[in-house]
């Protein structure tokens, strides 16, 4: 179905409009929320935040932009308050750290299956130095950095989301990158 | 070059900032020093790491309780709008029954006004002899006077 008759549909309240909505965003908007979150259960509950604060508010989504850039701008927002309202409570920062100890058990397409247990504990530390240095990033360059490392968006559409110009899309991705390295990497010497 | 050198500049390296004849330096150095040469392939797969955390399943059920949420939040506006065609027709007659009793409450003020014109010595006129009404605003002298009065 073509967007527009979609988003028409979903403002008239079509409930199969919306399913069809949801199964073709689900695992973009899943995995956006996943590059904020950094916790899978956390990431799906924001992603199903993101897709009902879509049909409650679809009237408000005006045609001359991308229905993709606005999703990814609802779920960008979602995630960063959501990560926002963790940081807020101390007991949020407690709980955070054991989720994010959590988290931090490398997939195993990450491990061959020659690694060994001390290999393994390796990798585990680096993805967990990996994700700390994510956190630290400022806002505007996590927002680009996720977008452009984890969702693999075009410059221009992170640029669409961001309500930037693509010359500070790039420039915010080239100074993630560069702060991302330089902390993993002090990091990883001092441990 | 020497390690501390080298630190400072691989990271510059792995997102290619460096010039040719410094990446050549960095590069002969890893090559002999097998501790900054395994940092850095650590990093290098640190980074690439994220990459390899995707979601890239298809969720069903993630669709089915994005849906249930939807209806209930539907059913929960239209549970919003009966509850207010519910308390519509309470309200009317909380309404009249307020009307009624500010009609009451207008109605005695107004008789109570019109009696108004009427000062105490009035009263004690009509009233006559019941001057008990007032007793205790007249004084003991009043009071024996108003009694002698009443033996003549």
């Amino acid at each position: 179905m073509i967007e527009d008759q979609l988003v028409k549909k979903i403002k008239h309240k079509d409930r199969e409009a919306f399913r069809m909505l949801v199964e073709q965003y689900q695992v973009r908007i899943r995995n956006t929320c996943f590059g904020f979150v950094r916790n899978k259960e956390d990431a799906e509950d924001v992603a199903q935040e993101v897709f009902i604060e879509v049909y409650r508010s679809i009237h408000k989504f005006r045609e001359d932009a991308k229905l993709s850039t606005w999703i990814y701008r609802i779920a960008v927002n979602k995630s960063l308050n959501f990560i926002r309202s963790k940081k807020r409570s101390i007991w949020g920062l407690l709980f955070q750290n054991r989720k994010l100890e959590n988290s931090a058990e490398v997939p195993e397409e990450i491990i061959t299956e020659e690694a060994g247990p001390l290999e393994k504990m390796e990798k585990e530390e680096d993805l967990q130095l990996l994700q700390e240095s994510l956190e630290a990033l400022p806002e505007n360059q996590k927002i680009a950095y996720v977008l452009h490392k984890i969702e693999e968006l075009p410059y221009k559409e992170i640029a669409n989301v961001m309500d930037v110009s693509l010359s500070s899309v790039e420039s915010l991705i080239f100074r993630a990158n560069k702060n991302m390295k330089s902390r993993l990497f002090k990091k990883m010497q001092k441990k | 070059m020497k390690c501390k050198k080298i630190h400072k500049k691989i990271a510059a390296y792995q997102e290619g900032l460096l010039s040719v004849k410094e990446s050549r330096e960095l590069e002969k150095h890893l090559s002999v020093c097998s501790r900054c040469d395994k940092l850095s392939q650590r990093m290098s797969a640190a980074s690439n790491s994220f990459e390899k955390q995707k979601i890239t399943d298809f969720d069903p059920f993630f669709t089915t309780r994005v849906l249930a949420k939807a209806d209930a939040l539907e059913n929960e506006k239209e549970g919003t709008l009966s509850f207010k065609h519910k308390l519509k027709p309470a309200f009317r007659s909380v309404l009249l029954a307020a009307a009624i009793f500010c009609g009451v409450v207008f109605g005695i003020t107004l008789s109570d006004t019109g009696n108004a014109k009427y000062n105490r010595e009035d009263y004690i006129k009509a009233l006559g002899e019941s001057h008990y009404l007032f007793e205790a605003d007249y004084t003991l002298e009043t009071m024996f006077l108003t009694e002698n009065k009443e033996e003549q």
